[in-house]
C-alpha cells in the first residue's frame, strides 16, 4: 500500500495549485476550472482516508461532494455563459457592479 | 396698606399705557396721580407718627425659606415718602410746560414708573423689594435719559449710565444675598436688629458692597463720569432723577442700614472718597460752561457731603442735607430748564448774551444758589449745621475749603449768566412759575424747620464758630465770583481757558471708554478661540469620515478582492482554530 | 382625574388628521391643524392641572421592564407647562423661512411636540429615553431641511453631539437597571440607595457629561452656534427654548431623586465650570456683531447659571435653577422671534447693518425692549426670581461664587449695545416700506411678554408646583 502521506501530498499540491489559479487567473472559466480542482482534491482526500482509516464515511462524502460538485459546476457555467451573452467578456475585472 | 402710598402712579403708568392720549391728556393723569400720592404720604404721615410699622406679606417659599416684602412706616421713611411725592409734583406740573412739544406718553409713562419705584424704595423694608425698585430706577433712568434716542450722545450717554450704575446694583445684590444667606431673613429691620448673629467677614464684605453700590448710584468718585452725560436727558429729568431722588437713593441706602456699616468698621474708607469727590467735582464745575453739567457737577459736591456726614456718624445730618438739597437743587434745575426752553441755549456764555438780568429769573437763582453754597439765612445755611455736627476741626478746616470752592462756582453761573438786561417783557406760563415760586419760598424758610425737626427725627446741630466761619467764607466766595465773573472784558475767558487746561484731564472719560473697549477686545480674544475649539472639533469630526473612506474601499465590487478576501480569511481561521483557540 | 394620555392624544390625531387630509382632499391647512391640535392639548393641561392627573401605563416587554408610563413627579410640572405652551407661541414665526413643505413642516412639528411632553411626564427611563431620541432625531430633520446654508453640517454636528450625549445618558440608565431591575423611576429611587457610592457617582458622571454637552456648556458646546443659526426661526426658538432643557430634566431626576448623595462629590467643580462657562458665553457675545448669534450664546450664558444652581447642593439652588430654565424658556423664544420678524423685515440680522428702529417700528421696540430687559434680569419679570435664587444657592454652597454675578454685568453690556445699534440712532435701514408687528406677531409677543411678567410678579405659580420630596 502506498503510505498515505504521498495521497495527502498529492492532494495539498493541487488544492494549493488550485488556489493559485483562483487568486492568480483572469479568465472566469479558469476560475471555475480551478473551483472544480479544488472540490476533486477534497474529494480525493476524503476517498483516500476512508480507505486507510477503515470507515466507510469517506467514500459517502466523497460521493455527495461529486454530485453537489457536478451541480456546482453546471449553475456556475451557466451563470458564466449568460454573462458572456451580456458583456461579451469572460474578464474577472468587469465584474463590479457592486462597488461601493 | 403702606403700599397704597405707590399705588397711584402704579396706576397712572397703566392708565397712560393703555389710554390713548386724545381721550385724556397723560400728563393730567399724572399730575393727578401724583398729588393724590401726596396726599396719602402725608396722611400716613400723620397717622404713623412716632410708630413704626412694619407690615410683611408673603412672596414665595422654598422649602424652609420664606422670601417676604415688607414694607415700613416710621417718621424717616414717610418723610421721605412725602418729600419725594412733593418734589414729583412740582416737576410734573413743571413738565407740562416743558415738554409742551414732544410725544408725551412714553415721557409720563417713565417718570411715572420712576416715581413709583422711588416711593417704593422708601418705604419698603425687605432687601430683596428695595433691589427690586433700585434697579427698576435705574432702568427707568436709562430710559429717560435715552428718550431723545435719536442723538448719539443720548444713547451713548444712557448706556454709559447703566452700566456703571449697574456696577452698584450687582454689589447690592451681592450684598443681600451675604446678609440674606447668613440671617435667612430679607427684612431690614430684622437684619439690623440681628447684626451680632453675623460674622464679622461677612459683614465686611456685605458692608463694603453696599458702600459700592451707594458709592456707583450717587456719582462719587470713582463713578461720577456717567452724571454729567446724563444731562442728555430732558431737564425735568434731570431736576428729578439726577438731583433730588435717585442720585439720593445711595445716601438713603446707607442711611437706613447705618448701624450695619457702623458694625463692620468700613467707615473710614468713606472719608477719602468723599473728599476726593468733593474736589474734583468742584473744579470740573469751574471748568464747565453748560448751566446743566454745572449744576451736575454740584449735585455730586452736595453728594459727597452727604458721605461725609455719614462716615462722621452723624446719619441723621445727612438725611436733613438730602431733603434741604432736594428742594433747592430740583429749584436750580428747573431754573435751566426754564432757560433752555426760552432761549434755546445751555451755554452760560450765550446765555449771557441774551441779557436776562430781570428779577423773575434772578431772584429765584439767588435764592437757590445761595442755598447750595450756605449763605444765610438761606436752606443751604441750616442745612450746614446740621451736616457738620460731628465733623473733627481737620475736616471743618476742607469742609471750609470746599464751601469755598462751592460758593465760587455757584456764583460764576449766576453772574456770567445774569450780567445784563437786554430784553422786553417775558410772558411766563402758569405751569411753569407755580413750581419755582413754592420751591423758591421753601428754600427760604424751610431752613428753619431745622428747629422743629427734632420731634420728628433727632438731628444735632450747633451753631458754633465753625458755621460762623463757613458762611463767612461762603459769602466770600460769593464776592470772588463777581469779581472775576461780572466784568466784561475777557479776564474771565483767560481764566477758564487756564482752568480746563489743567482740570481738563479729571473727567476721566478717555480712560473709561478705553477699559469698555479693552473688555470688548478680550471678547474678540474669547471669541477667536471659540472659533478655533469649532475647528478643532470639526478636524475630529473629519477624521472619521476619512476613516471611512478608507474601509470604503473594502467594498470595491471586485469579485477577485472578495475571493482573495475570502481565503485569507478561511486561513487565518484554519490558523487559529488549529492553535486551539 | 385626567388621564396623561390625553396630553398626547389631540397630537396623534392632528398627526394623522395631517396625512389624511390629502387622502380626503378636504382644504384644511396643515398650520389649522397644529394650532388645533396645541390648543386641545393645551385645554387639557389646564384641566389636568384643576383636576388633577392620573398615571398612564402600557407595558411593552415585561423582561426589560420597557413600559411607556405617564406619571408626574415633583419637577415636571413647569418643564411641562413650558412644553405645553412654548410651541403653539413659535408657531406664527414659521412664515418667516418655512416657504414650502407646509405639511411635513407641522408634522414633525407635531411629533416634536409629543416626544417632549412624553419626556417630561415619563415615569419610565426606558421610554423617557425613547421619547427623548424621536424628539432629537425630528430636530434633526427640523434643522436640515429648513435651514440656510451649512445647514447640513450644523444639523449633523447637533445630531452626532447629542447622540454622544444620548448613549451616555442610556448607559447610565443601564447602569441603573443593572443594579436595581427595573426602568421605573419610583423604584429605582427607593432601591439606588443601598448602592455602592462610586457606582453611583459614575452614574451621576455620566450623566453631567451629557447635560454639559446639551445645555450646552463650555467646553462641549461647538455644535451650538451653527445649530442655532443656521436653522428656522421657530425651529431655534424650539431648540433655545425645549430642547436645552432635556438635558438639565434629566440631570435634575439624578439629583433630586436617583442620585441625591453624589452630588457633593461633583459640586464644586461642576459649579467652577459653569461659572467659567458663563463668562465665557458673556464674552463671545460681546463680541458678535450679529443679532441670533449674541442670542444664541446668551442663552448658553443663562443654561450655565442653571447648571450652577442646579448642582449647588441645595433646595434654593435647585428650585431657582427649574424656575431661571422655565423663565428663559420662554423669554429666549421670544427673543429669537423678534431677531426672525427683523430678518423678514430688514433682511438680516446683522446689528451694524440696521439702526434706528425705534422710531419707524416702536411696537417691535416695545417687545425688543421686554426681551432685553428681561434677559438682563430687571425685576418684574421673570429672569430675576431665577438669577437671584440661583446665586443665593451658589453662595450658600460656597462663597466665592458669587463671583458669577459679575457675567450679569458683561450680559448688559452687550445687551445694551444691541438696543443702541438696533433700537438707537439713525435708521440705516432698507428703502422698502417696513411693516411693523401685526396680528398674529402681536399676539405672539404679547403672550410671551404676558407669561414672562406674570412668572416675575408671582413666581410662587411656579414654584409652588415643584416639590423635591415627591417622585
Amino acid at each position: 500500500m502506498i503510505p498515505y502521506e504521498y495521497i495527502f501530498y498529492l492532494t495539498s499540491i493541487l488544492f494549493v495549485i488550485a488556489i493559485f489559479g483562483i487568486l492568480m487567473r483572469k479568465n472566469l472559466i479558469n476560475f471555475i476550472i480551478s473551483i472544480e480542482i479544488i472540490i476533486n482534491a477534497a474529494l480525493i482526500n476524503f476517498a483516500a482516508g476512508s480507505y486507510y482509516f477503515g470507515y466507510l464515511n469517506g467514500v459517502s462524502y466523497a460521493l455527495l461532494i461529486l454530485v453537489v460538485a457536478v451541480f456546482e459546476a453546471a449553475v456556475a457555467i451557466a451563470l458564466v455563459i449568460f454573462y458572456h451573452r451580456i458583456t461579451n467578456s469572460l474578464d474577472m475585472s468587469s465584474l463590479k457592479e457592486y462597488r461601493g | 396698606m403702606i403700599y397704597l402710598i405707590l399705588l397711584p402712579m402704579l396706576v397712572s403708568m397703566i392708565l397712560i399705557a393703555f389710554i390713548k392720549d386724545r381721550l385724556l391728556k397723560s400728563h393730567w393723569i399724572a399730575v393727578s396721580m401724583a398729588f393724590l400720592s401726596l396726599v396719602i404720604s402725608s396722611v400716613f404721615f400723620y397717622l404713623y407718627l412716632s410708630k413704626n410699622v412694619v407690615e410683611n406679606f408673603n412672596w414665595f417659599n422654598i422649602g424652609s425659606y420664606a422670601f417676604q416684602i415688607s414694607f415700613i412706616a416710621n417718621n424717616l421713611h414717610l418723610l421721605m415718602a412725602v418729600v419725594v411725592s412733593l418734589i414729583s409734583l412740582l416737576i410734573l406740573i413743571f413738565s407740562i410746560f416743558y415738554m409742551k412739544k414732544e410725544k408725551q406718553e412714553r415721557y409720563y409713562f417713565e417718570m411715572s414708573l420712576f416715581i413709583s419705584a422711588m416711593l417704593g424704595l422708601v418705604i419698603s423694608n425687605s432687601f430683596i423689594l428695595f433691589y427690586v425698585f433700585w434697579e427698576l430706577m435705574s432702568i427707568s433712568s436709562y430710559l429717560l435719559i435715552s428718550f431723545w434716542y435719536e442723538r448719539e450722545t443720548a444713547s451713548n450717554a444712557a448706556k454709559k449710565a447703566l452700566i456703571l450704575t449697574k456696577i452698584g446694583d450687582i454689589s447690592l445684590l451681592a450684598g443681600i444675598i451675604i446678609l440674606f444667606a447668613n440671617t435667612g431673613t430679607l427684612s431690614i429691620s430684622a437684619t439690623i436688629s440681628n447684626l451680632s448673629t453675623i460674622p464679622q467677614g461677612y459683614l465686611v464684605a456685605a458692608a463694603a458692597l453696599f458702600i459700592i453700590a451707594a458709592l456707583s448710584k450717587s456719582a462719587q468718585f470713582p463713578f461720577y463720569v456717567w452724571l454729567p452725560d446724563a444731562m442728555e436727558a430732558p431737564t425735568t429729568v434731570s431736576a428729578l432723577l439726577h438731583s433730588a431722588t435717585m442720585v439720593a437713593s445711595g445716601v438713603f441706602l446707607l442711611i437706613i442700614i447705618s448701624p450695619l456699616i457702623y458694625a463692620s468698621g468700613t467707615l473710614i474708607y468713606i472719608l477719602p472718597i468723599s473728599l476726593i469727590t468733593i474736589f474734583v467735582s468742584s473744579f470740573l464745575a469751574l471748568d464747565s460752561v453748560d448751566t446743566k453739567r454745572i449744576l451736575a457737577y454740584s449735585t455730586i459736591d452736595s453728594l459727597a457731603f452727604m458721605f461725609l456726614a455719614v462716615a462722621t456718624l452723624n446719619p441723621n445730618g445727612a438725611l436733613f442735607y438730602l431733603i434741604m438739597h432736594a428742594v433747592f437743587k430740583s429749584l436750580l434745575f428747573l431754573l435751566a430748564g426754564e432757560l433752555l426752553i426760552l432761549f434755546g441755549t445751555r451755554n452760560i456764555f450765550k446765555l449771557r448774551g441774551y441779557g436776562i438780568k430781570k428779577p423773575i429769573f434772578y431772584v429765584p437763582a439767588f435764592i437757590g444758589l445761595s442755598s447750595l453754597a450756605g449763605i444765610p439765612p438761606f436752606l443751604g445755611f441750616f442745612a450746614h449745621a446740621a451736616l457738620s455736627y460731628n465733623f473733627s476741626a481737620s475736616l471743618e478746616a476742607i469742609f471750609v475749603i470746599a464751601t469755598f470752592l462751592t460758593s465760587l462756582f455757584s456764583f460764576r453761573l449766576f453772574f456770567t449768566v445774569y450780567h445784563e438786561d437786554k430784553t422786553e417783557k417775558i410772558r411766563e406760563d402758569k405751569s411753569a412759575i407755580i413750581p419755582i415760586a413754592t420751591l423758591s419760598m421753601l428754600s427760604v424758610i424751610g431752613g428753619f424747620s431745622l428747629f422743629f425737626f427734632n420731634s420728628i427725627i433727632p438731628i444735632n446741630y450747633s451753631f458754633d464758630l465753625f458755621l460762623v466761619l463757613d458762611s463767612i467764607i461762603a459769602l466770600l466766595g460769593l464776592f470772588a465770583a463777581y469779581y472775576l465773573y461780572s466784568n466784561r472784558d475777557a479776564s474771565y475767558a483767560k481764566l477758564d481757558k487756564k482752568l480746563k487746561s489743567i482740570f481738563g484731564r479729571l473727567t476721566y472719560d478717555g480712560a473709561l471708554s478705553a477699559s469698555g473697549i479693552a473688555v470688548t477686545k478680550f471678547g474678540g480674544l474669547v471669541d477667536k478661540f471659540e472659533g478655533l475649539l469649532g475647528k478643532a472639533f470639526d478636524k475630529i469630526s473629519s477624521l472619521s469620515f476619512d476613516l471611512s473612506y478608507v474601509s470604503r474601499e473594502l467594498q470595491s465590487g471586485d469579485l477577485s478582492n472578495y475571493v482573495v478576501i475570502f481565503i485569507v480569511g478561511v486561513i487565518i481561521v484554519m490558523a487559529l482554530m488549529l492553535a486551539g483557540v | 382625574m385626567i388621564d396623561l394620555i390625553y396630553l398626547i392624544l389631540p397630537e396623534i390625531v392632528g398627526i394623522a388628521l395631517l396625512y389624511l387630509k390629502n387622502a380626503f382632499h378636504s382644504n384644511l391647512s396643515s398650520k389649522t391643524v397644529s394650532y388645533g391640535a396645541m390648543a386641545v392639548t393645551l385645554v387639557i393641561l389646564f384641566l389636568g392641572i384643576i383636576f388633577g392627573f392620573d398615571g398612564f401605563n402600557l407595558m411593552i416587554s415585561k423582561a426589560i421592564d420597557f413600559s411607556v408610563s405617564f406619571n408626574l413627579n415633583g419637577i415636571s410640572l413647569p418643564f411641562l407647562f413650558l412644553a405645553v405652551l412654548l410651541p403653539i407661541l413659535v408657531l406664527p414665526s414659521y412664515k418667516y423661512d418655512i416657504a414650502d413643505r407646509d405639511l411635513t413642516f407641522n408634522a414633525l412639528l407635531l411629533v416634536i411636540y409629543v416626544s417632549l411632553i412624553a419626556v417630561f411626564m415619563s415615569s419610565n427611563l426606558l421610554s423617557l429615553f425613547m421619547f427623548m431620541e424621536i424628539s432629537l432625531l425630528s430636530a434633526f430633520f427640523a434643522i436640515f431641511l429648513w435651514g440656510g446654508d451649512g445647514s447640513f453640517n450644523s444639523a449633523m454636528k447637533f445630531l452626532i453631539f447629542t447622540q454622544i450625549s444620548s448613549m451616555l445618558i442610556l448607559t447610565s440608565f443601564l447602569m441603573a437597571f443593572l443594579y436595581t431591575g427595573s426602568f421605573s423611576l419610583s423604584s429605582i429611587a427607593s432601591l439606588l440607595h443601598g448602592a455602592n457610592s462610586m457606582y453611583l457617582s459614575i452614574m451621576l458622571l455620566l450623566i453631567i457629561i451629557a447635560a454639559i454637552i446639551k445645555f450646552p456648556v463650555f467646553p462641549l458646546h461647538v455644535w451650538m452656534p451653527g445649530a442655532y443659526y443656521d436653522s428656522a426661526t421657530s425651529i431655534t426658538a424650539m431648540l433655545s427654548g425645549l430642547f436645552s432643557k432635556l438635558g438639565g430634566y434629566v440631570l435634575l431626576l439624578f439629583i433630586v431623586f436617583l442620585t441625591p448623595n453624589a452630588v457633593g462629590y461633583f459640586s464644586m467643580p461642576v459649579m467652577v465650570l459653569a461659572a467659567i462657562s458663563a463668562f465665557y458665553a458673556a464674552f463671545v457675545a460681546l463680541s458678535k456683531k450679529d443679532l441670533k448669534l449674541m442670542f444664541s450664546y446668551s442663552s448658553m450664558l443663562y443654561m450655565s447659571l442653571a447648571l450652577m444652581g442646579m448642582m449647588s447642593n441645595n433646595p434654593i439652588g435647585i428650585e431657582g435653577s427649574i424656575f431661571l430654565m422655565v423663565s428663559y424658556g420662554f423669554i429666549s423664544p421670544l427673543a429669537f422671534v423678534l431677531t426672525g420678524y427683523l430678518k423678514s423685515q430688514a433682511g438680516t440680522t446683522d446689528m451694524t447693518k440696521v439702526g434706528g428702529l425705534m422710531k419707524k417700528l416702536p411696537v417691535f421696540a416695545l417687545f425688543f425692549f421686554i426681551a432685553i430687559f428681561a434677559s438682563i434680569g430687571v425685576p418684574g419679570f421673570s429672569n430675576f426670581i431665577g438669577e437671584f435664587l440661583v446665586f443665593l444657592g451658589a453662595f450658600k454652597f460656597y462663597p466665592l461664587l458669587i463671583i458669577s454675578i459679575v457675567s450679569m454685568l458683561i450680559a448688559t453690556g452687550y445687551y445694551l449695545s444691541s438696543i443702541k445699534m438696533v433700537l438707537f440712532e439713525k435708521f440705516l435701514g432698507p428703502v422698502r416700506k417696513l411693516r411693523d408687528l401685526n396680528g398674529s406677531e402681536l399676539i405672539q409677543a404679547g403672550v410671551f411678554s404676558l407669561v414672562i411678567i406674570i412668572l416675575g410678579i408671582l413666581p410662587y405659580i411656579l414654584l409652588n408646583s415643584i416639590n423635591l420630596g415627591a417622585v
